[in-house]
């Protein structure tokens, strides 16, 4: 014979079906006879009744692939970069910061076509930028306007993707939001 | 070894559908869960992405020493602590889905009112009772699993539980709420 308490902690199992044959009995029973016990189970069966909204087949469909999409890329390939990266010895955020100020401010056309096409069949190829577009102009204004910490991120983000990550994970309310911001600024495209 | 275990050895071994497969057995019960805790349908999907990316990342390291079901479930409910503790959502009022649900379910008005009033009462539970009782009632966790969930005792789950459903009783019966 249960306790009253051992009862009422058994009430979720027999609402979800986990209980059968005399447990399932003896809770029942007790529920009858205690008030107590009663009302909680119907409260409990109240609770389950709050609906979850569906978010619809697309997001269902889509969400697995989406999650090995923006998940972590396989170790030996983390591997690799990461050697790449630590061969540039002192100068990757500096790097990563030439190549952003490449891929936002400086002209693209300037530049040879094969090296336009790595730009943007692989982003992360960095190696194939030419970092004598830079400027002595260019440079100064980094160094007084990233702080340390910014740069660390930036690096960061070239290595792991994290630029890619992000547009991957947006729902479709935030692409339509980052659309639109694009196009007031007049950068969609760019 | 479990189908979730067998599924984890697979992806470790370099099959990725072995986690598509996980993903899509979970992800409708970690988005439920999700939102019965943060009660904002968009974020549980951006959490819920969340949640898995977070388990994709670290099932390299997964030991196995808990099941995958209670380890995930681990993950969202750390996922929407950050996401609560970040958004200090935990004093906004949360809106009701049911007001603008359009699936045309004809669920009478008195019915969409008492829900309503439960799920408010569940919201306005401090964070480990509203815990348990969901992992509880609504997941169909043991108390073993919750425990391990919620990284505490078995008791402390069952304690977690009684008072939480002791006060939402409470709560309840204040805002004139008949229970049977």
């Amino acid at each position: 014979m249960r306790s009253h308490d051992d009862i009422r902690q058994m009430f979720p199992d027999l609402l979800d079906g986990r209980l059968a044959g005399p447990e399932a009995d003896e809770v029942k029973e007790h529920a009858q006879q205690c008030a107590e016990c009663r009302d909680e189970l119907a409260l409990l069966t109240g609770l389950r009744g709050i609906e979850v909204p569906d978010p619809g087949n697309i997001f269902w469909n889509t969400l697995p692939k989406k999650v090995l999409a923006a998940g972590v890329r396989p170790a030996a390939r983390r591997r690799r970069i990461v050697s790449w990266w630590s061969f540039l010895g002192p100068l990757p955020a500096a790097a990563a910061v030439a190549a952003l100020v490449l891929l936002v401010s400086r002209p693209v056309e300037k530049t040879q076509q094969p090296y336009q096409e790595a730009l943007f069949s692989d982003p992360l190829a960095v190696a194939m930028m030419d970092y004598s577009l830079l400027t002595d102009k260019d440079i100064p204004l980094i160094d007084a306007e990233i702080a340390p910490e910014e740069l660390a991120g930036v690096s960061e983000d070239m290595v792991e993707e994290g630029y890619h990550r992000e547009l991957v994970s947006l729902n479709y309310a935030e692409v339509e939001l980052l659309d639109e911001a694009l196009q007031d600024e007049q950068q969609k495209g760019g | 070894m479990d189908d979730d275990s067998r599924a984890v050895d697979r992806y470790r071994a370099g099959e990725e559908e072995a986690f598509e497969e996980l993903v899509m057995k979970y992800q409708r019960k970690i988005y439920a869960f999700v939102y019965r805790i943060t009660g904002d349908a968009e974020e549980s999907k951006d959490l819920t992405q969340r949640t898995f990316i977070n388990a994709l990342g670290a099932v390299r390291d997964f030991k196995g020493s808990s099941l995958f079901k209670t380890w995930l479930y681990q993950i969202a409910m750390n996922a929407c602590r950050n996401h609560l503790t970040r958004e200090r959502r935990n004093d906004i009022e949360i809106e009701d889905s049911l007001v603008r649900d359009e699936a045309g379910v004809l669920v009478s008005m008195v019915e969409k009112e008492k829900r309503k009033m439960v799920k408010k009462a569940l919201e306005g539970l401090p964070e480990r009772q509203r815990l348990s009782i969901i992992l509880r009632v609504y997941e169909g966790l043991s108390c073993t699993e919750t425990a391990g969930v919620m990284g505490c005792t078995e008791g402390a789950v069952k304690a977690s539980y009684h008072h939480g459903v002791k006060r939402l009783k409470e709560m309840l019966a204040e805002q004139g709420y008949e229970i049977a």
